[in-house]
Parts: C-alpha cells; structure tokens; sequence
C-alpha cells in the first residue's frame, strides 16, 4: 500500500528564522513514528504544515497519494487526518458526546437530535477502548484534566481518523492512562492506520513507536527504525548529550530548614500533611494526578485556603490568605498549567518576567522602567530564554522558553522557595535539561525547591527527598539512598512499600 | 515611545523587517486621509472655527472612551458610563442650584460617580457578576434615579460661569479639548508607567495569572471601575456646562460610542490590548466622519452605514493581520 | 379668566345634562398617558385633573408607565383598568394595535374610552382627541416665511430640518407638514436633507453648528420638538446668529420658552396637552350622559410668538404644569 504521508524537501521560513529547511518525512500505514527533537528543531512547524495550518515555502507533499498543492486544516481534515495537540482544544462546557459529534449530532426521524443515539453510540466507543469510567454524558469539564486528554485521544478514534497525529500526549497522563493510550494505538496500527507521536519521554518512544525521525534546527537529521536505536544515542541525536547526564545534578550541601508543613489539612483533597524543606535542598512531591499534590502547592502559596496545620518559613510560622503574601515572604510558583496560571499570554516577554516583581520595582505605584528592563534583560540572558526581543509577546515562544522566562519571573521576585508543580511539562529535551541546570544552580545558592512531578526518571534525579502522595494522603517519605522506582509507584498507588 | 506593556506582533505588520506600522500609524494615516479629504472638498472643514467646534464635538466622547479605554483592557465592559453623564450631570446642577459653589459642588459630584464605579467593581468582583450584566443593571438604576432627582426635568439656570468651563477657550484652544488631552496624557501614564496600569493589563490576560503573581483583585477591580464612572462624571460636568444645564436624558448610548472608538484603537474586547492613543484617534475619527457629513450634507442614514463599517473594518483588518501573522 | 368661563360652561352643561346622578355615585375616570417621565404627559394628568376638581362628583386615577418603550406594561396597566371597571377611560395609547383588545372589551361592557393623541386600529372607540401634527409644521413653515418677509429678507436660500428622531410617526407628520408648507408658501427656499440627532441635546447642538458655520446661506432652522429647539437655541444664541436664521421649534420646556424671550427662537408651535387631558374626560362624561359624540377632534396647535408670549391663552399653553389647581 502506498505511503500515508509523504512531505519531501520542506522548507519553510518566518521573518528571521529558518525553520524547516528541507525536511523530508515519510509515514506508512500501520506504523508509529516518533518525531523527536529539542526546542525549535521544527517539530511543530512540521505538525502545523502537514495539517494545513502553515503554508509550506518549497517542497511537495502528497497524502495517500494525492499530491498537495494548497492544504487547509479543512482540508487535512477530510482526508482523515486529525491531530491531539497538548492544550486540549475542546469544548468545555459541552458533554463527552457532544464533543464527539460537534455539529454533526445524529437526528432521530423528527429532525431533532437523538440524544440516547448519540450517547449510545460513544458510550460504546469509549467502552470498547477501555475508557468505561469517563460517562459521555458528564460535561467536559467535569472531567479531571487527564479523562479530559483521554476524550481528545478517543475522538479522532471515533472519527475514523487514519492519519493521527499525538503531540505530547502523555504530558497530562498518569501511568494508567498512558497504558491506555498505548493499547488504543496498537489497535489503530493493526488496523493500518499512521501514527505520528511527538513525545520527549525516551521510554515511550522505545516501548510504542516503530520509527523514529530526529530533527535538529530545523534539519533533517535521521530517520530510523527505534531498533536500531537506544535512548541514549537518540539523546545524542538530539542535543549531543547523554540521558544520563540530564537529570542527574550537582547535589548542594544543606542548610537550615527553610520551609516547614505541619498538620496541613484541606478537606476532602488533603489531609495532615508534614514535612520540611532545608536550603539548597529538591524536595520531591510524587503522586498520581488527582492525588492532591497540586493542591497541596497552590495551599503553600496561599491560592487555596486550608483547614488546619501550620506553615513555618526559617521557623517562623506564617499564614497566607492570598498569593501576595506568600511572594513578598519569598515564596515562588510555577503552576502546571502554565498557560493559564503562570504567563500572561498577550504580553511582552519583559512584562511577563516581572509579573511578580512590580510592587518592589513601584516606588509610590510608579514603575521604574529601567529596573524593569533590567530584570527582563538578566534573566533573558541567564536563563537563555530564546526570544528576537524582550518586547515579543511571550505566547510567540516555545513552551521550553515560556517555562524559562515563569523561573525568571519567580527568580525576579527574590523567591527563596521555588514550588514547582510539573516544570517541564511540555518543555523539550534541550529546554528541559537547562531548567535542571537551573535548579542545580539556585540550590547552590541555598533556594529550597519543592517539586512536583510525575515522571519518575525526573523526580528520582533531581529530589534528594521524595513524598509520596496518594488520595491527599501521605504515604511516606524516600531518602534519596532508597530510591526505587517500583517502591515510589507502589505507595503513590496507595499500596504500602 | 516604544510601547513596552503592549507588544509588537500584536500592534503591527512588519515591513521591510524592519519598521513595523502600529495600529496607531494606520489611525494616523485615517486621520490625515480625512482631514484631507474634507478640506478639499468643504471650504469650512479646516477653518478654525469647525476645527474647534469639531474639537469640541469629540471630548465628551473622547473622555469616556478612556476610561473605557481601562476597563476593556481589563477584559471588562462599562455599559454604565452613559447614564453617569446623565446623572453627574443632573447632580451637579441640581447642587449648584441649591446654592452650593461649582468648585464645591464638581468635586462632590465627582465622588459620587467614582462611587458608582466602584458599586459596579463590587458587583463584579465580589458578586461575581459579569461585567456587561453587573453595569447593564447599574445603567438602569442610575437612569431611574437620574428621572427620580429632576422629575424628567431638565435643570436650568445655573450660574454663568459653570457655563463658560466648556465653551470657553484658553489661548483659542478649546478647553474642553484642554481637559481631554490633559486626561489622555493622565491616561497614557497611568497605563504605560505605572504598576496599576500593568496590574489592568495583567488581569486583562488572565485574573488567575493575576492573582497568582500577588495581585489582588478587588482593590484594582474597584480601581478601574471606579475611573471609569469619573471619567464619565466629569464628561456628564463638561456636558451640562457646554449645555449650560443638567439635562435628564443625556448620554443616552454613549457607552456605544466609547466602546466604538476604543476598539477602533486597537482595543480588544478580549482585554489586554488597547492604547490611550488609539482611543483619542478612534473618537476623532469617529467624530470627523460625523462633522464631515453635517458639512457635506451626506445622508444621514449612509453616515451611519459609514461608521458601522468602519467599527468592522478597523477590527476586521486587526484580525486578519493577527491570523496573517501567526500563519507566516 | 378663560379658563374660568370654560369650566363655568361644562359645569353648566353637565349640571343640567346629568342632573343628580353625581350625587349619589361619583364617575371614576381612569387616565392612562404614555409615559409619567415627560412634562407632556404630566400636562395631560393636570388637564384631566383640573376638571375633577372642578367638577364634583367626577374623580380621575392616572396610571401610566416610566417611559414610552414600555409598551408592554401600558397594555397591562389597560387591562387590570378594565377589570376594575371604572366609569371610563382616556388613553393615549403608545402603539397603535397592542391595546386594541382591551379597548374593544371596555367598550363591549358599556364603558366608553376615549383615545387621545395617537390614533388605534379600530372603530370601537368613544372619541379620538388629538394634534394635527401635520398641520402644525405647516403652521411652523407659514410662521417662518412671514417673518423672512417681515425682516425684509428676500425668500432663497436654504432652510435646516433637524430632526429629533427617524421613524417616529408624530415627528414624521411634523417634518412633512413643514415640508408641504415651505413649497406652497416659499418655492424658493431649499430644504436641507433632514439631520437626525437621536434625542441628544449634544448631538443636537454639534448638528446645529456644523449647519450655521457650513451653509452661509441659511436662513431658517425647523426643530420638531423640544430636545432639537433648545440645542439650535444654544447654537444661534452663541454664534450670534440669531438674527439672521430663523429658527423655529415644535413643544415647550423652560430652555424653549427662554429662547423665545431671548430671540434665538422666533416661534414656537405648541400642542395643547392640557386640553387633551381635560377634554379627554370632558369627553367620557358627555357620553356617560348619552351624548353622541364626534369620532376625531383636533385638539389645535398653536404658533406662540415673543409678541404673544405673555398673553393669558399662550401663557398657559406655554407652561401648562402651572395651572395644576391646589
């Protein structure tokens, strides 16, 4: 059978950047192929042509043999293609069925829409993919974040998509569900359907993808089978580092206990929670999603409020009733859901790095423009945040260098705790070892970090201590000499170690 | 000035890669395209007698539009301005009236219509109610109470002097016009220098951005809300001087065009886009298409047609620019 | 004194058509204006009041809603009347279908209704009282030729109409009745294209300017009601032209009235909202009585001066809330 996709010699170019530069890119029925490779090596762009959301400068591209000369996403769409990309991009405010038949509900002989139908018919889908615990007729937004990804997966499922693109899809997920993932695209193989999968997590590329094509600024680098590859020289590939060097850090030396939590309790997502956070010291948060260890963060910098218990910064015990406070004590936040939490999205890249820094660079409300470009140019500059100009709206960077200008921001404030709830979620591999080194280097300079992740290889590597978090219970805390990856997942399931 | 809050891909369409023509440059060139327009095609356009008449025309509209301005940067809406120019309108002639002294009775009357704003800031903010409801519901009370106070009347013989505030002028500028360009510049500091201004520009992103980079809602919420309504109180002063009485029915739809000529600046209703500049030539050219079509004679219902189609292009071709923009 | 003499008169007239019947049963009349917010219609309520005090044994209610929108709630207000079932209705109807069905159940049960102002779409009523709008601005335009003549000024050149509102039926008679006028008693005067100012007294004064300083042949100004006459007042008075174009303006409100005095406004063409409200019940006793009664009455208007102004008649006609009796 012929080719799925086949794009050869594309180019494409924004004002100052070459962005794909002859690339080619083949896919076949009932393969997965994985597109890896850093922060702006073209993944995306690459996505966005296939798709018809970028026009291609040079270079042709033909889908199931058709050559292509204008694409649109309509246009993608009809020939069966459909892509998942990380921000879920459905309706929240519409059910689980809905979503699945958007304007195209069945209609009963009356015209009007056969409601039992429609939930019939996805209740089976969703059944059929081992999904039985979502309800297509719970709203979308009722859904944890994870169901909610689940649904954008199953969709293009149940369109009958043979073209499907994945793009981070497991960012969101939790081992259980990524289980299902993976069993949903081992069907659509064996059905001759095409996989593309953009992930940064080596072991998924290994365990589900049959080929895999590397980039690099915007070159075509290697396409190979994953079998003659292993996680370390696709690493290598990528950015010329070993795995093993990235998340391993410099451990500090400790200092005093700067952040202490005692008793903390928020009902019904949390309960008695304690532990401390010395200088210099990565304290690990591990838990399912949904287990309470977001809430847990957002309670520490006064977003949420708690029941019961007590916090103590350097040992003086504190009481935050709204993020202001928990900034002006030192405290910085870098939530998961970037977009929504951390950055301002529409503005400049300067504003966004001095988010939490206006009241002390204000003398009487009055912002002092030269602090204020200054901070920006500092932590463009230490952190390399990629971006043509401090004044670029900062929802023109990757999500890498989103993440690097929320550290600045933090970083600007003079935080002395940095709460870090999932920092590289969906931050390539390049951008992500240099927010390791980041932290490497502010806990050299005694900043207490208290992380949350839920990717074992990151939270093992980076934590000299890790708490395990299992239904807003705490199930225990590894020293980091006890580190073993089947003891954390079995008390973040609830099962004792 | 660059323009450090607001960013450029948002502003502009780059030429050459190197200038970039700002939404404020194409309203500059709107400007200029009109002014030469009408002066070549009515003798009186560019005497200075219409052009201070025309300068006169726009600030009442230009100084709500503001303060709009502020509020739709904050994602918000104000549809309560139009009845705070009725009713600060009223208030103070009712004072004045009274006996009390303008220069007692202005600021007072001031207060009051910050007060409303700030009524409004707590229904939104602490009630929850979205904003286009929250100042819908305060529009409406506001005009009730506005024909409550002055029985449908319209209140008259004020003392000579408040008439003179707007219609007179200071070195042949109007200075209605004065006290415009004094609250632009007012306005484009507070919005380009100052922590308030980036905290509207913030909230107007995202309030939970805002609020968890140690913003605190309610007392900027109030803040914008509350300038708005003094903006709009002090445009219902300006008014009822240049009328020289408190006239009931004033500002009716107001809101309409001050939200017109915001976003015919570049303002989104989505928030955290907008300029004071923007606002002062989205008024201007509002107000010169109406003079001009007085001076001309156009038909009055084609006028209409003109300026609607001029809201839809002015935000049509923003847009489109944006998604040309992102498409590459 | 007039006044006096008229209430005399029907008092006279009722005393002897009537005869006892006051005595022992008072005749409620229910009045319903279009809208409580505006002078005019509070001159309807003091004419219709006036005549129950003058008149004993005759009682008035009024009712009305806020503003002219609220059609909806004059049609309720209408119908809990009905039910209520007093003596009589007047009604000034804002539309000219929504109250037809409770009007034609008044009248099915005996009680009569008397329209006044505007017209409803149907024959069940007792009587129609009401302005001739179109003969008042034609009134308004012989006003202005004969004082062009008057000054001596040859008739050309062009005449403003600003209009308060597009599509409102009263103001649509108004602009051309004026219209007709000028062709008939001044062919050689233009007019303008009619400029709308929606109610806004600003709108109005910006119009009025941008007219005076754009056309230095203007000689005469039409304002069709109050709102438009005192912006155009406004403008003449300061640009000191008051002399030159003759403005002229439908209603009264103090700003008008001033004007006149001033000379910004060389006229003005008054309704008799007073009249309605008076006759209107005036109207409703008569056919309690048995009278037959003309189905249109036109109410008059009336073209005020700076000459007539102070007289008795006008003066009334001018502030009609001033003759509410204590």
């Amino acid at each position: 059978m012929a080719e799925l996709i086949a794009a050869r010699g594309i180019s494409k170019a924004f004002p100052g950047v070459r962005a794909l530069d002859q690339v080619d890119f083949v896919l076949q029925p009932g393969e997965v192929h994985a597109l890896v490779g850093e922060n702006g090596a073209g993944k995306s762009t690459l996505i966005k042509i296939l798709m018809g959301v970028y026009r291609r400068d040079s270079g042709t591209l033909s889908v199931k043999g058709q050559d292509i000369q204008d694409f649109s996403p309509q246009a993608a769409q009809s020939s069966g293609m459909a892509a998942v990309y990380q921000d879920i991009s459905l309706a929240r405010s519409l059910t689980v069925g809905e979503n699945f038949f958007l304007g195209h509900m069945p209609k009963t002989g009356w015209g009007t829409i056969d409601w039992a139908l429609a939930y019939d018919q996805c209740g089976k889908l969703l059944r059929g993919l081992g999904l039985d615990d979502i309800d297509p007729r719970a709203t979308l937004s009722s859904l944890s974040v994870a169901k909610q990804e689940m649904v954008a997966i199953a969709k293009p499922v149940f369109e009958n998509a043979d073209i499907l693109v994945f793009d981070e899809p497991t960012a969101l997920l939790a081992n259980e569900e990524t289980e299902i993932l993976f069993s949903i695209i081992r069907r659509l193989r064996s059905e001759g359907k095409g996989i593309i999968y953009i992930s940064h997590r080596m072991e998924e590329i290994f365990a589900i993808c049959d080929s895999v094509t590397v980039l690099k600024d915007g070159r075509h680098v290697r396409t190979m089978p994953v079998t003659d590859t292993n996680p370390d020289d696709l690493v290598r590939l990528m950015v010329g580092r070993s795995m093993e060097d990235m998340y391993t850090i410099r451990r500090s030396p400790l200092g005093e206990v700067a952040l202490e939590v005692e008793g903390l309790t928020r009902e019904p997502r949390f309960r008695d929670i304690g532990f401390d956070v010395r200088h210099g010291e990565i304290v690990g948060l591990f838990g399912l999603v949904g287990s309470g260890r977001t809430e847990i963060m957002r309670a520490i910098f006064g977003a949420d409020p708690i029941e019961r218990g007590e916090i103590r910064l350097d040992g003086k015990p504190v009481r935050f009733t709204h993020p202001s406070q928990a900034i002006a004590a030192g405290i910085g936040f870098m939530s998961e859901d970037r977009k929504n939490q951390s950055i301002a999205l529409p503005l400049s890249v300067r504003t966004n790095i001095n988010l939490a820094n206006y009241p002390a660079i204000s003398p009487f409300g009055v912002v002092n423009q030269t602090a204020e470009r200054e901070a920006a140019r500092t932590y463009i500059d230490r952190l390399a945040i990629k971006t043509p100009s401090d004044t670029v709206a900062i929802r023109n960077l990757s999500g890498g260098n989103q993440q690097k200008a929320v550290l600045g921001k933090n970083l600007a404030s003079n935080s002395r705790i940095l709460v870090c709830d999932e920092p590289t979620i969906g931050v390539d591999v390049g951008a992500k070892s240099e927010i390791y080194k980041i932290f490497e280097q502010l806990t050299e300079e005694g900043v207490a970090i208290l992380l949350v992740s839920s990717y074992l290889p990151e939270i093992m590597g980076l934590a000299d201590r890790i708490l395990v978090i299992y239904e807003g219970r705490q199930m225990g805390i590894v020293e980091r000499s006890e580190f073993d990856e089947e003891r954390l997942v079995r008390l973040a399931s609830g099962l004792q170690a | 000035m660059a323009n450090i809050v607001k960013t450029k891909p948002r502003q502009g369409i780059t030429v050459l890669g190197k200038y970039t023509i700002g939404t404020s440059t194409t309203l500059m060139a709107i400007v200029v395209i009109l002014f030469v327009f009408l002066s070549s095609t009515s003798s009186v356009f560019a005497t200075p007698e219409n052009l201070s008449n025309l300068l006169r025309q726009t600030s009442i509209n230009g100084i709500i539009a503001l303060g709009m301005l502020m509020v739709i940067i904050t994602a918000g809406i104000d549809l309560s301005v139009g009845a705070i120019v009725a009713i600060a309108g009223i208030v103070n002639a009712l004072l004045m009236q009274a006996g009390m002294s303008m220069w007692v009775s202005m600021p007072l009357t001031l207060v009051i219509g910050a007060a409303i704003g700030v009524f409004n800031g707590i229904l939104i903010h602490e009630v929850s109610i979205t904003p286009f409801i929250a100042t819908l519901g305060t529009l409406t009370i506001v005009r009730g109470i506005v024909m409550i106070m002055s029985g449908a009347r319209m209140v008259a013989n004020l003392p000579k002097e408040f008439g003179q505030i707007a219609s007179g002028d200071i070195f042949g500028i109007p200075s209605m016009f004065i006290i415009w360009m004094v609250l632009f510049v007012a306005t484009l500091f507070l919005l380009n220098y100052t922590q308030l201004g980036r905290n509207f520009f913030i909230i107007g992103s995202s309030k939970e951005v805002a609020r968890l980079s140690g913003i605190r809602l309610r007392p900027n919420m109030y803040a914008v809300y509350g300038l708005s309504s003094l903006y709009a109180a002090l445009a219902g002063i300006l008014l009822s001087s240049r009328l020289s009485m408190g006239v009931p029915t004033a500002g009716i739809s107001y809101e309409l065009d001050a939200i017109a000529a915001v976003v015919i600046g570049g303002g989104s209703l989505f928030g955290a886009a907008g300029s004071a500049i923007g606002a002062v030539l989205g008024a201007i050219i509002m107000q010169t298409i109406r003079n001009g079509g007085n001076l001309l004679g156009i038909d009055p219902f084609a006028l209409q047609v003109i300026i609607g189609a001029l809201i839809l292009i002015a935000v049509g071709v923003d847009q489109l620019r944006m998604r040309k923009a992102e498409k590459g | 004194m007039r006044k006096l003499i008229i209430g005399l008169c029907a008092a006279t007239a009722l005393a002897l058509v009537t005869g006892s019947a006051f005595a022992k049963d008072p005749v409620e009349v229910a009045v319903i204006i279009k809208a409580t917010n505006s002078e005019f219609w509070q001159a309807v309520l003091v004419g219709a009041q006036n005549y129950a005090k003058e008149h004993e044994g005759v009682t008035v209610t009024t009712n009305g809603p806020p503003s002219e929108a609220d059609i909806d709630q004059q049609v309720s207000i209408l119908e809990d009347t009905v039910s209520r079932g007093p003596k009589g209705i007047v009604i000034s109807s804002t539309s000219s279908e929504a109250t037809v069905p409770a009007i034609e159940r008044a009248m099915d049960q005996g009680i009569p209704v008397v329209t006044i102002d505007n017209r409803v779409k149907t024959d069940k009523v007792t009587s129609f009282l009401a302005t001739d709008n179109v003969a008042g601005g034609k009134m308004a335009a012989q006003q202005m030729v004969e004082q062009l003549k008057a000054s001596g000024k040859p008739l050309e050149g062009k005449v403003a109409l600003i209009s308060s509102m597009a599509g409102v039926q009263v103001l649509i008679d108004r602009d051309s009745g004026f219209e007709q006028g000028l062709k008939e008693y001044a062919p050689g005067l233009t007019l303008m294209t009619p400029r709308y100012v929606n109610n806004d007294i600003f709108t109005a004064v910006n119009t009025a300017q941008d007219l005076v300083l754009s056309n230095p042949d203007l000689v005469g100004i039409f304002a069709d009601n109050n709102t438009t006459g005192s912006g155009v007042a406004k403008v003449l008075s300061e640009t000191g032209k008051q002399d030159s174009i003759v403005a002229i303006a439908f209603d009264s409100d103090p700003q008008e009235v001033e004007a006149l005095r001033s000379g910004a406004l060389k006229a003005l063409v008054v309704q008799d909202p007073y009249g309605m409200g008076y006759k209107g019940v005036d109207s409703v006793v008569r056919a309690l009585a048995g009278e037959k009664l003309p189905a249109y009455v036109d109410t008059g208007a009336n073209i005020v001066t700076k000459a007539n102004m102070e007289e008795d008649t006008y003066k009334n006609l001018l502030d009609p809330l001033g003759r509410a009796i204590k």
